[in-house]
């Protein structure tokens, strides 16, 4: 078993944890746990924030935008959110890997090995 | 290139212009004193915007208010890195929209964009027009002018609560810095 991210289908962006959690489900031995955010270049990601944070006319809107900026932090992991929780843009998926349990790794290898 | 289609208006039309002036609070104390509301609607021309057309742009000096008779419009302003945002968006139809009544009393910068969504009506009322039919009708000036002063005081009390909060975010910051 291992622990590792993996870049998120573009569909996914807008959708919900819930139905990416879905989409794990369905691939082998793969189980999704988490939601790491803001990961890539943060500098590109703050500037990004800070422009949109200020596309309101609504002043205390626009307070509680910024400071929700200034709370970014780089590679953030959400582990198990809710499942209505929102795939945003510059996210990975954590997810689990499994692995194939070592009896029948070996019992596949030597069967391998006989077909060679 | 010509921008916009300027159109007089017929008698008959006035009906039309009466009713649309009379929606907005800057008119609709005189709805009950047609002498009145005909010299308004005399002062107003019609003008038309074709759709994707700015019919004020934020930044530009302006001595006219516009009042929308058909259309969709967009208010549109600018962030500090001159990325456009839509403040909102507005329909003719859904009663009296104007803009650009701060430009009866000042000659300032329009503080936002206008865009015609669809293609757009307005009624426009200049600054000078405006002067000169309050000097034949002062009572009428007066009444409008307050009305005008009212939303104003409406405006720089938002702009006050805004200073406030823009005041306590910014004390909030600095007691939370090391």
């Amino acid at each position: 078993m291992s622990i590792s991210t993996q870049e998120i289908p573009a569909r996914f962006i807008g959708k919900t944890f819930g139905d990416l959690f879905d989409f794990y489900l369905t691939r082998n031995r793969t189980i999704l746990i988490g939601i790491l955010e803001n990961t890539g270049n943060f500098y590109t990601r703050k500037t990004e924030a800070i422009r949109d944070a200020q596309k309101t006319p609504d002043i205390s809107k626009l307070v509680d935008n910024l400071k929700y900026v200034k709370q970014l932090v780089a590679n953030m992991p959400v582990i198990n959110p809710t499942s209505d929780y929102i795939i945003t843009r510059y996210t990975r998926a954590i997810i689990i890997e499994g692995r194939m349990p070592g009896v029948l790794k070996k019992s596949i290898k030597e069967k391998t090995n006989a077909i060679v | 290139m010509q921008l916009f289609k300027k159109t007089s208006h017929k008698p008959h039309d006035n009906d039309v212009i009466i009713e649309k002036l009379k929606q907005l609070s800057f008119f609709s104390m005189f709805e009950n004193d047609d002498e009145t509301m005909e010299r308004i609607a005399a002062v107003c021309s019609r003008r038309g915007f074709g759709a994707g057309k700015y019919i004020i742009r934020e930044g530009d000096y302006g001595d006219e208010l516009f009042i929308a008779l058909s259309g969709e419009i967009e208010i549109i302003k600018n962030t500090l890195q001159n990325e456009e945002y839509t403040v909102t968006t507005f329909y003719a139809d859904e009663g009296g929209v104007n803009f650009g009544e701060i430009a009866l009393i000042d000659n300032d910068r329009r503080s936002a964009s206008v865009l015609a969504k669809t293609e757009c009506e307005c009624l426009v009322i200049t600054r000078d027009d405006f002067i000169k039919l309050g000097d034949e009708n002062p009572r009428a000036g007066l009444e409008i002018t307050r009305s005008i002063a009212r939303q104003l005081c409406g405006n720089l009390r938002k702009s006050n609560t805004d200073i406030i909060t823009l005041f306590s975010a910014l004390v909030e910051e600095i007691s939370a810095s090391k």
